[in-house]
């Protein structure tokens, strides 16, 4: 079978080649003359190929897409990706992992390391396979490559295959021939002595032909932490005093190019993020250390081969590195550095056809390898501990359809499937494994075949008036979960995985008041998940974890994590409010209502980031209201922005104790009732403009110093990794841009 | 699974046999370009709607000339329309590459400045006689300047907005249709 996938992609790719070399003897047709064809309506629809993602305007595109743009990423008091996430996409609430950085969850559904959203850099995935699949320095503070970010917030994996359960962020790089010039930037935090410097160049050099290289670079010493802001609830030896919040050690970095020559693009982004994960373990003399290097580099091209085609190829390569640096109080223990990395080598394909009247289709396939490896690095020294070493493979192929038709111009209507195999190759047990439990040398994950489907509908009914009605499915396979195992220490094995699988009904709709300059959004949704990794293991007896290589007892912590859980379901509401009052002053105002529900007849099955009843989230506030106001004066000399966010308490009472072999596991192991107040943060930020070229920059985040810890984590710790700041943090901030 | 993956393959090859049978369609779909590729369509559609003073053409009656002030960004897109017929004139472009050449914008009837001349906005509007010229760019806050349209990017597409006291000062008239289009239209 294997066999037929490879010959068949080879007949694709040499089909696609054939085209390429077709389409360059075939004389393009001059775009802007059929541009000029076209009514200044339907011209303003035309979308900006080299920027979205999307061939529909988002209006009309499935579910709910927001877009964040470069002058609001510019003016927020934003410090990182995250924060800007955080700041302006409702129903998103950010916290911290206790082992990985930023915390992304989405609609009340949280994983510890963000593996239910795909992340990506142009159009490439970046997010890892290491574990559950790890999203990759959300919190690193450099953002001056960004132009914008697509988010959206329901499954896509007709799109984007794995991963793509709770939606996707698109990181859009900025290109040569909208940022010309030199840039710097240079920031200083005063409360954590954060220090960031950020360089870049733009530079254009014909139609379709530009470039923007981009260097980055940050530190922060951190601060001495109060105990009241979080650590009391996880932490019974309150004697450890240390620094929890270093992190951005040095060298954290981003380096970025985005190239484009005619058809041809090039987008190469290399990060480096050490810094502390802010948990404090009672046997750590200090928080663990967090290592998370990126290497990626894609080169695609898109040609307009006919007047009615498109076809788009992209080669990305990637390689990552993902480890934890951790001491010990017991000054005889040396320090411990665990860490693995990943490379991913992919050829996908999109070709589009407006041929036939009123469909637009787009289909493809993609066909891609990974190798996973324990105890080793690409991009740094290899870590200390690599004993475990310990290699993988896998080979992904997919195939996509979609097709959009208008009905009318009022009506769209689109349906799309897609069909994934994810094959794994079978992996050696390595020796390290205690030879007594060995009982089998080599392990192996069946072939998965996972079908995907999208069927959508829009209806705009005025001009400012749109209706959408959308299902769409997602799914995540956790190809590494095992070395994940391995990789905090364990020597179990567990039984294979299916993927979780995600469904998804929603209905959105949209209106606007162009006179006002207003624009409403009202998404409701009801999710459907089954096959879970969201499993309280510790509540089922007997088969849910069991090793294939070992016992139950196990002295570590995370040993019974994994597990194809339960069904459970999500519905929720979401609003958006977008008001331009005057031209130079904005509001923006959005609320989220969401909660779970309990469609498992499973008794002794639970989903871990809900309560025994699944009727309120563990670690996710059942409303969230954020707004943001900007306000320019001096004639656009002097910007100022205010952002509040509000989160609702989260009461969740849990009755029942956990098991005990998981209460034995856990020495300092706390009540699992949780009450988290409600919180209300405000930042601000102040731009001043000496000159045209020169700006003047104040941040201020938790301004009203009533910061308090979020929760995040769902392991029983929900304060891990998530500390109040207890008092403003101020940064300044220099910007010349030519 | 063996029969699911033929059927699939049968299927993706008679889309394609109808594609490639069933050419006699124009697209009715969404389309995507590069934000200057949709610009500079812009521009030509604008004189559409846009009425220009007859002094406008005084030093040259039979051209129409779309100048371009600071680093070409539209490079050759315009060329297709160069000698094409405008406003009843031949539409001639014209690039004057900086500040330097501030002296030399007269005759044009449409001028764009670029964001290479951001920093120069107040310089420029205090040089340049604007009496029957479009002054249009993609720069932030050109219209707080004087400018009369500026393209926005609003998500992925490309919207502009209209400033009528720049329009009025000109000299030219805006029809109501391209008003009514504009994401903003500003009066003060």
């Amino acid at each position: 079978m294997k066999k037929i996938y490879h010959s068949l992609f080879f007949i694709i790719i040499l089909w696609n080649f054939f085209i390429i070399l077709h389409a360059e003897y075939c004389q393009a047709s001059n775009v802007v003359v059929e541009l000029t064809q076209m009514s200044i309506q339907d011209l303003m629809q035309v979308t900006v190929s080299s920027v979205g993602f999307f061939d529909l305007p988002p209006e009309k595109a499935p579910g709910s897409i927001q877009i964040i743009t470069t002058q609001q990423i510019e003016n927020s008091p934003a410090n990182g990706l995250a924060d800007i996430l955080d700041l302006y996409i409702s129903g998103i609430h950010i916290s911290n992992n206790n082992k990985n950085g930023a915390s992304y969850a989405v609609r009340g559904l949280r994983m510890p390391d963000n593996s239910t959203t795909v992340v990506m850099y142009d159009g490439q995935n970046i997010n890892t396979a290491a574990g559950l699949g790890v999203n990759m320095n959300l919190d690193l503070p450099l953002m001056g490559d960004i132009s914008q970010l697509e988010v959206i917030k329901g499954p896509c994996a007709l799109v984007h295959g794995s991963g793509a359960m709770n939606g996707f962020v698109n990181i859009i790089p900025k290109n040569g021939t909208e940022n010309p010039g030199y840039f710097y930037n240079m920031q200083y935090g005063f409360k954590e002595n954060l220090a960031k410097l950020e360089n870049a160049y733009g530079f254009s050099y014909g139609h379709k032909k530009d470039f923007f290289i981009y260097l980055g670079s940050a530190y922060a010493e951190g601060f001495e932490s109060q105990d009241i802001y979080g650590f009391e609830k996880i932490l019974t030896n309150r004697d450890i005093k240390h620094s929890y919040k270093c992190r951005f050690f040095d060298p954290s970095f981003r380096i970025s190019l985005n190239w484009n020559h005619n058809n041809f693009h090039v987008t190469t982004l290399l990060q480096n993020d050490r810094g502390s994960s802010n948990s404090k373990y009672s046997y750590l003399i200090k928080p663990m250390e967090y290592y998370q290097g990126m290497f990626l580099t894609s080169l695609s091209w898109k040609s307009q081969v006919t007047q009615f085609e498109k076809l788009e190829i992209h080669i990305p390569i990637s390689f990552y590195d993902l480890g934890l640096i951790a001491k010990s109080i017991d000054p005889r223990e040396k320090i411990r550095e665990e860490g693995g990395s990943e490379c991913h080598f992919e050829t996908r394909f999109i070709f589009k056809t407006h041929r036939l009247n009123k469909h637009s289709i787009a289909f493809g396939g993609l066909i891609g390898y990974r190798h996973f490896r324990a105890g080793d690095y690409y991009l740094s020294q290899d870590p200390i501990d690599d004993g475990r070493l310990l290699d993988s493979d896998w080979d992904e192929f997919g195939f996509f359809f979609e097709d959009v038709i208008q009905f009318s111009p009022k009506w769209n209507f689109s349906f799309g499937f897609r069909y994934d195999i994810l094959d794994n190759s079978e992996m050696v047990i390595p020796d390290f494994i205690n030879d007594t439990k060995k009982n089998i040398d080599k392990y192996e994950q069946e072939c998965k075949n996972v079908s995907t489907s999208r069927i959508a509908v829009s209806y705009k009914f005025t001009p400012d008036d749109i209706f959408k009605l959308s299902f769409q499915e997602g799914y995540h396979q956790s190809n590494m979960f095992n070395f994940y195992e391995i990789f905090y220490g364990s020597m179990n094995l567990q039984d294979d995985l299916k993927p979780e699988l995600m469904s998804s009904l929603e209905f959105n709709y949209q209106h606007s008041e162009p006179e006002l300059g207003v624009q409403m959004g009202l998404n409701l949704f009801l999710n459907a998940y089954e096959n879970s990794f969201l499993v309280e293991t510790g509540h089922k007896k007997g088969d849910m974890a069991t090793p294939i290589l070992g016992e139950e007892d196990s002295e570590y912590l995370f040993d019974d994590i994994f597990g194809n859980g339960p069904s459970f379901a999500s519905m929720g509401v979401e609003l958006d409010l977008d008001w331009q009052i005057t031209s130079n002053t904005d509001l923006f105002l959005s609320y989220a209502f969401t909660k779970p529900h309990n469609i498992e007849e499973e008794e002794n099955i639970r989903v871990s980031i809900a309560n025994e009843d699944c009727s309120k989230w563990l670690s996710y506030p059942t409303h969230i209201i954020k707004s943001a106001f900007r306000k320019n004066f001096l004639n656009d000399r002097l910007n100022l922005n205010l952002h509040a966010i509000y989160t609702s308490s989260i009461d969740a009472a849990i009755k029942e104790s956990p098991s005990p072999g998981k209460q034995k596991r856990m020495g300092n192991f706390h009540k699992l009732s949780q009450y988290y107040p409600p919180s209300l943060t405000i930042h601000a930020s102040m731009a001043f403009k000496v000159t045209d070229q020169l700006t003047f920059r104040v941040i201020g985040r938790n301004i009203f110093d009533n910061d308090h810890p979020h929760a995040g984590f769902h392991f029983s710790k929900p304060w891990e990794g998530n500390l109040g700041e207890g008092s403003p943090l101020v940064y300044l901030g220099i910007t010349w841009k030519e | 699974m063996k029969r699911l993956f033929l059927i699939t393959i049968v299927i993706f090859l008679t889309v394609l046999i109808v594609l490639v049978i069933d050419s006699s369609h124009k697209n009715a779909c969404s389309k995507s370009a590069s934000s200057y590729e949709i610009k500079a369509a812009f521009l030509i559609k604008f004189t559409d709607f846009i009425k220009w003073p007859e002094y406008a053409f005084k030093k040259d009656p039979n051209h129409f000339v779309f100048g371009i002030l600071g680093k070409n960004v539209f490079h050759h897109l315009l060329d297709p329309f160069i000698g094409q017929n405008i406003q009843g004139r031949k539409f001639k472009v014209k690039h004057f590459k900086g500040f330097r050449d501030l002296s030399e914008i007269s005759n044009v009837q449409m001028l764009f400045v670029s964001y290479s001349e951001a920093h120069l906005l107040k310089k420029i509007f205090k040089t340049v006689d604007t009496r029957g010229i479009l002054t249009i760019s993609d720069t932030p806050g050109f219209i707080n300047y004087g400018g009369t349209i500026v393209f926005i990017k609003k998500g992925n597409r490309i919207s502009f907005e209209i400033n009528r006291v720049s329009e009025d000062r000109a000299g030219l008239k805006i029809s109501s249709d391209l008003l009514q289009l504009a994401t903003r239209v500003y009066r003060k």
